[in-house]
């Protein structure tokens, strides 16, 4: 029975039709034959020959039934039907194929994401059994990194998990051959590849030995850095590196899922280069917390078992320990949940439900318009009824056009997901959790099919059956009017939703727009333009006092000021919106004069260490006074500058140079004014975004507090990388072994840091482009569809006097109608949400009455622009027609 | 397009016909290759002109059969020198037709023994 099956699948071709043709001709020739044979004419006995051959056409049907079952035919027909439909109605078409390609695409693209990100397993061996664990201060709060020397006395403790590893992050640098370079370290005790149980690519992991203080030091590679600096060589294991000054020796390398995870990598800590053996001293101070501690729980217990063990290891030692230790506790938390703290994950699964949201909207549009056309289709519906068709070949045969669209939308909409791919990777954040791991699988397009699969359940299914009901009515000729349509009431709400949705989002996105115009024409209080800046670690084991590393900046300065290719150069701790350090120091004026209360957010000022022109470098304004130069130095009085508002919070209203200041017990007299900036603010990754107003400053001359650690920062004369090659070349003829870190653009990192704002902008820009088009689509299609059901009673109309215009107007008001009632709550949802994000606008009034002028006027536009087609329509009925189509 | 009328031409009960034809086919099969118009003509000669299969239900039947496995078809010449297509019974088609031909034979007993005494 399968092999017959398989036959007749694969079994009739147009060849075999052919030859079918040719034995049933060789059949009427041997007749035809046998007639001539007893006594009829050549002619006669053709005819004769057609006539007994009877309906040839009739046995050619029977054969192809016989090989192909008759569903498949059928199935055959539907899709061609689907494919002729489709070219007949091309634009229409397209609207539908296009809606859902975007629709797939963008939830299929955010499902990637969402789905990489939440919900992939961690890329470990059982890793449900990974926890993070912390310390708490009794005060509660955050939870804290653990001190050595409690981690020591945990692995003597804990039994509930199989391993527990601890781990920090370090820089060091890396001298040989090449240019120095500054490298990501990881500082892991070896119990740090057990936790994880990743198998190394070459050689091996740490091992306990090499923690030990009289072994030989060893280096454990990260894959990309293996790949960078060792081109994938195999042969690494048992080279040497300098890393800091002193010899390592590679013992393996492993892949880049060994990297500092958890909690840190939910900090967006980057790809390890090298991992370095951890090694504890039991004497350190068990009050400085600074290891990030992981573990295993052993097979079979539950985490609240190990949670209780836990919790005896700390009172226990409470009581050992009770001045580091009273009332401290310690607490485990799955790997999953440090590694992507609720807040992310609340956020994503909000934004995938957002877009699938808007998808199943889109859905209900199409719905409505696949309706419209079902209502005009109805005669030729009808006509199939009447000549044998079933309810249920019709339904299947308007849900195989719902199938095919399904079908072009899924497959361009998967392609759209995976163009954009590369794309969204760029646009996410760099700091969201294992965003380096994800990728573009068959679980991705298997959710792409399953989509286009949902999406015929939601916009094929009522269609179709509600087109074909309607041709269950007696007759053809009977008016087939719906008196009360039940569909009706759940349309306008889905419209009035539409609409609202569609103002919400045009006013985040217009509040937006203005906060990224308003950010990017905030006076910065500097010039950005052809600044490049570069970060230098002098380290200290060279450079063992402060006077040699101010001695180092100094000839640096001289060298750069000598060079070609730099007009200016100076050093400062920070640049602004750059790394760097900017120390919260109060403003304390020496001679106690009024002063603001102690303790107000006001007078913390930013600490800057600067060499005299970095104000003429980067553009900052000298208000009064003087900046540093030659008389400021270690054995000169000690001055400072301050900014416009460390003045204005210290003396108000007076003149502050000469004027002393107290910090660190030193006095320092004021010698300058600069003006305000931007970007430098302490709280903030780098000094804060260009929204937050700029903090009080002060400046110390570099050449008075000599740092290790110090930012460059050149005003390059040409344009092209000429000034950093200088640079380059005259810190390496300074000092061979030193790398030159975060060299940027000044301006690339203003830019970047309003990246964020310009990210959100763009995509409820597109949310708010889509929910518009969206909203267009439903309006057009729900009138169209009641203009064509209310023909009849609109000729009626018309033929007792109503004029095309009142028509016109009914229809109109009808869409003004749900037009008030949307605007009205879309523009208060506006103003809540607006509210709601006030802390995220940027000299944006949330409530700004224009601004929502404008997208009511916008909306209101739309709205009338897809509501004229239809009234149009309505408009030109003509009554008589309309009457005797009944 | 749309549904075709029920085929329902053939008379009263096509299945029953239809399997009929089948086996007709088969049987007249048994004693060596035919083509279809010979197959046609056997069929009228041997039943006396009491049964006549039209070229409709002839070549569906054939195709049938064919999809069974229980006939096979190739290319030949017929004593005129015309190009036409032979049938063959396959073993499996000889299998199936004495199986069939003794439920016929049970049957048409039965039916004959039904108007004999009932």
């Amino acid at each position: 029975m399968t092999v017959g099956w398989l036959r007749r699948i694969f079994g009739w071709n147009p060849r075999q039709e052919r030859a079918f043709s040719e034995e049933l001709e060789a059949h009427r020739a041997m007749i035809e034959e046998e007639l001539q044979r007893s006594g009829l004419s050549l002619s006669e006995a053709r005819v004769e020959s057609r006539r007994r051959m009877g309906n040839v056409v009739l046995a050619r049907e029977s054969v192809r039934e016989a090989w192909i079952p008759r569903s498949l035919h059928a199935l055959h027909q539907d899709v061609t039907y689907a494919l002729r439909q489709f070219l007949r109605a091309p634009a229409f078409s397209v609207v539908i194929v296009a809606t859902l390609a975007l629709g797939i695409g963008g939830t299929t693209a955010a499902f990637s994401v969402v789905c990489g990100i939440l919900w992939r397993p961690l890329p470990y061996p059982h890793p449900d059994r990974l926890v993070e664990l912390f310390e708490q201060a009794p005060t509660g709060g955050a939870f804290s990194r653990a001190s050595g020397p409690n981690y020591l006395f945990w692995t003597a403790r804990i039994q509930r998990l199989d391993a527990i590893a601890a781990f920090r992050s370090d820089g060091i640098t890396m001298t040989g051959d090449q240019e120095p370079e500054y490298l990501n370290a990881s500082v892991v005790t070896p119990s740090f590849f057990d936790v994880l149980s990743v198998p190394p690519i070459v050689g091996r992991v740490l091992e306990p030995a090499d923690a030990g203080y009289r072994t030989s030091r060893v280096v454990v590679l990260g894959e990309s850095f293996w790949r960078a600096r060792f081109g994938a060589d195999m042969a690494v294991v048992g080279r040497a590196v300098t890393l800091d000054g002193e010899r390592y020796f590679v013992v393996g390398v492993v892949p880049p899922s060994v990297r500092e995870v958890g909690r840190s990598q939910a900090a967006g800590a980057g790809d390890t280069d090298v991992f370095l053996p951890l090694t504890i001293n039991p004497q350190e101070n068990r009050g400085n917390h600074t290891l990030r501690v992981i573990g295993r729980l052993r097979p079979q217990v539950a985490l609240a078992e190990a949670r209780q063990e836990l919790r005896m290891v700390a009172a226990e030692l409470a009581q050992t320990f009770p001045e580091t230790n009273a009332n401290w506790s310690v607490r485990a938390e799955r790997l999953d949940d440090t590694t992507i703290e609720p807040p992310v994950r609340r956020s994503l699964v909000f934004v995938l439900g957002a877009i699938v949201l808007v998808f199943f909207i889109a859905c209900t549009n199409i719905a409505n318009l696949l309706l419209v056309r079902g209502i005009q289709r109805r005669a030729e519906l009808a006509l199939r009824v009447a000549i044998g068709a079933g309810r249920l070949r019709l339904i299947r045969q308007l849900l195989t056009e719902s199938v095919v669209f399904a079908g072009v939308g899924g497959v361009i909409g998967v392609g759209l997901a995976f163009a954009a791919h590369p794309l969204i990777l760029e646009a996410l954040p760099s700091s969201l959790p294992r965003v380096n791991e994800l990728r573009l699988d068959l679980s991705v397009v298997a959710f792409g099919v399953a989509l286009s699969g949902l999406s015929i359940v939601a916009f094929g299914v009522i269609p179709a059956v509600v087109a074909t009901r309607l041709h269950l009515r007696p007759t053809l000729t009977t008016a087939a009017r719906i008196a009360a349509n039940p569909a009706g009431r759940w349309r306008e709400t889905l419209l009035v939703a539409q609409i609202a949705l569609a103002t919400v989002l045009s006013a985040g996105a217009g509040l937006l727009g203005q906060t990224l115009v308003r950010l990017q024409q905030v006076p910065l209080g500097f010039e950005p333009m052809g600044i490049v800046t570069a970060r230098l670690s002098l380290p200290s084991t060279r450079y063992t006092d402060a006077a040699s590393a101010g001695r180092f900046y100094a000839d640096l300065l001289v060298a750069l000021q000598r060079s070609g290719d730099t007009d200016a150069a100076a050093i400062g701790t920070s640049v602004p919106f750059g790394p760097g350090v900017r120390a919260a120091v109060p403003l304390t004026p020496s001679d106690a004069a009024a002063t603001p209360e102690a303790g107000s957010d006001e007078r913390i000022a930013a600490e800057h260490m600067v060499s005299g022109n970095y104000f003429r470098v980067l553009g900052i304004p000298v208000l009064a006074g003087r900046t540093f130069d030659d008389r400021d130095d270690a054995r000169s009085a000690a001055v400072t500058i301050l900014s416009q508002a460390a003045a204005r919070v210290l003396w108000p209203g007076a003149n502050p140079i000469g004027r002393t200041l107290t910090r660190a017990g030193r006095q320092f007299e004021v010698i300058g004014i600069v003006g305000d900036v931007r970007g430098s603010d302490v709280r903030g990754l780098r000094g804060g975004g260009a929204d937050v107003a700029p903090r009080p400053a002060i400046y110390v001359a570099s050449s008075q507090s000599p740092q290790r650690t110090m930012s460059v920062v050149i005003r390059a004369r040409t344009s092209g990388g000429g000034a950093v090659r200088a640079l380059r070349a005259t810190v390496r003829a300074l000092d061979t072994a030193l790398p030159l870190r975060q060299v940027e653009a000044l301006e690339q990192s203003v830019v970047a840091s309003v990246a964020p704002v310009r990210t959100t902008t763009a995509m409820t820009a597109v949310f708010s482009g889509s929910a518009l088009f969206l909203m267009s689509i439903g309006i057009y299609g729900a009138l169209a569809f009641g203009v064509r059901q209310r023909t009849h009673e609109i000729g009626i109309r018309m033929s007792l006097g109503a004029t095309g215009g009142q028509v016109r107007l009914a229809i109109l008001r009808r869409a003004l109608a749900v037009l008030g009632v949307g605007l009205g709550l879309g523009l208060s949802g506006a103003a809540a949400v607006a509210l709601a994000l006030s802390s995220q606008l940027f000299e944006t009034n949330p409530l700004n009455v224009s601004m929502y002028v404008t997208i009511a006027a916008v909306i209101a536009l739309t709205v009338v622009l897809a509501a004229w087609l239809p009234a149009q329509r309505a408009a030109t009925v003509d009554p008589i027609k309309a009457l005797r189509q009944e | 397009m749309g549904r075709r009328p029920a085929s329902s031409t053939d008379g009263g009960a096509p299945d029953l016909l239809r399997g009929t034809v089948d086996l007709l086919i088969m049987r007249t099969l048994a004693t060596g290759p035919l083509h279809g118009y010979a197959i046609a003509q056997r069929l009228r000669l041997v039943s006396e002109d009491v049964l006549q299969v039209g070229e409709s239900s002839l070549y569906p039947s054939l195709q049938r059969l064919l999809i069974q496995g229980w006939v096979k078809a190739e290319w030949g010449t017929s004593e005129n020198n015309r190009r036409a297509r032979f049938y063959t019974i396959t073993a499996a088609g000889r299998k199936h037709l004495s199986a069939e031909r003794r439920e016929f034979e049970r049957l048409l007993g039965a039916m004959a023994r039904v108007m004999r005494e009932a």
